[in-house]
């Protein structure tokens, strides 16, 4: 399991590309979007392993669309990240469906390895 | 931060105030931490380069400075964003002081950008060329602005924005905060607290709500008045 497809969704918008731009650079095909409404359309036009999603996001926010996203992709592994300055990422509870909750800022190694987790954890059998 | 108009007015300077700065100072941090995020990848990516180019090919002159380029500028935005905090900070350092009120609305706009844009929502600031100077409570100008902006943000309509205007009438500073609204017949929370800092600054404000459009008029005495 060294390629698969991601799908970052982070408002934030150079950091979400740059770190599209090194999950690339590690042949993991990483494709972003900065909404909710961005991100639903992607999941329409291309298909992925597993989603990344801040659970900041303007107007629909990141739990409620771990709900959508499960509704039409129920089999679609999803971690979350938080930016919350302070405590560890146990503090906040992590929503319900994702496989991991991750606190900004992101270490590579290991969010690729928490990706890779999440989704041989998802595959049938 | 709801009005709790149960506590006694010290209690609420105390109790707001407080939460005033927790707010301001909680969506701050999480812009440092998107900034440092954001620098963290992108030297990342630098070294990312830097290795491969050991075994590739060389890391050339132009990715180098196109990487620092974005570097440079999340580190501008970091800046800023220090300066913008610190002026506010510095606003509580004195009962009364004359100030732009220009400034310190576009001080406000720039603090409350975070939290306005996760509702999916805008704060847009228009005023006038010149500078109207008052010689107020800058802290408690800002905090009144603050709970007005905030108590309606959770009723403005999606992907439109507040506007706050700043003009000069006669001898005021006249700030005016505009939004639609969702539904026509929103109650908005009574705020004791609100009307009590309004008072502290020599001011006196008009709220109206017609036909799903709010406005509230905050007029406070211009210092330069006589000029």
């Amino acid at each position: 399991m060294d390629n698969f497809r991601v799908l970052l969704i982070d408002d934030e918008e150079e950091l979400v590309s740059t770190l599209a731009e090194r999950l690339d650079y590690r042949g993991i095909s990483a494709d972003y979007a900065i909404s909710g409404d961005m991100a639903l359309e992607k999941l329409q036009e291309s298909s992925y392993d597993i989603v990344l999603i801040d659970l900041k996001l303007p107007g629909l926010s990141g739990d409620e669309l771990l709900t959508v996203i499960h509704k039409s992709y129920p089999n679609l592994p999803a971690l979350m990240i938080t930016g919350h300055g302070s405590g560890e990422a146990g503090d906040f509870v992590k929503p319900e469906g994702a496989y991991s909750l991750l606190q900004k800022p992101i270490n590579i190694s290991a969010l690729i390895e928490k990706m890779k987790e999440a989704i041989e954890a998802n595959e049938p059998g | 931060m709801n009005p709790d108009n149960s506590k006694t007015l010290p209690d609420q300077f105390l109790y707001q105030g407080l939460g005033f700065f927790g707010a301001i100072t909680a969506s701050v941090t999480h812009e440092f931490n998107n900034i440092l995020g954001t620098i963290d990848q992108l030297s990342g990516l630098l070294e990312d380069l830097t290795v491969s180019s050991g075994q590739e090919k060389a890391i050339s002159e132009d990715q180098i400075n196109a990487i620092t380029g974005r570097i440079s500028l999340q580190t501008e935005r970091g800046l800023t964003l220090v300066k913008q905090l610190n002026t506010f900070a510095h606003t509580s350092d004195h009962k009364a002081t004359e100030f732009n009120v220009y400034n310190a609305l576009e001080n406000l706009q720039a603090l409350m950008k975070r939290l306005v844009s996760t509702q999916k929502k805008d704060l847009i600031l228009t005023g006038p060329g010149e500078e109207i100077l008052v010689n107020t409570n800058a802290f408690f100008l800002l905090q009144a602005l603050f709970l007005i902006i905030s108590r309606i943000l959770p009723l403005v309509v999606s992907d439109s924005a507040i506007e706050m205007t700043l003009c000069e009438q006669n001898d005021n500073a006249v700030i005016t905060i505009k939004a639609r609204l969702n539904g026509a017949l929103i109650e908005l929370p009574d705020d004791r607290y609100l009307g009590q800092l309004i008072s502290g600054l020599q001011g006196n404000s008009k709220e109206r709500f017609d036909n799903e459009l709010y406005s509230l008029e905050l007029r406070v005495p211009r210092s330069d008045a006589s000029v």
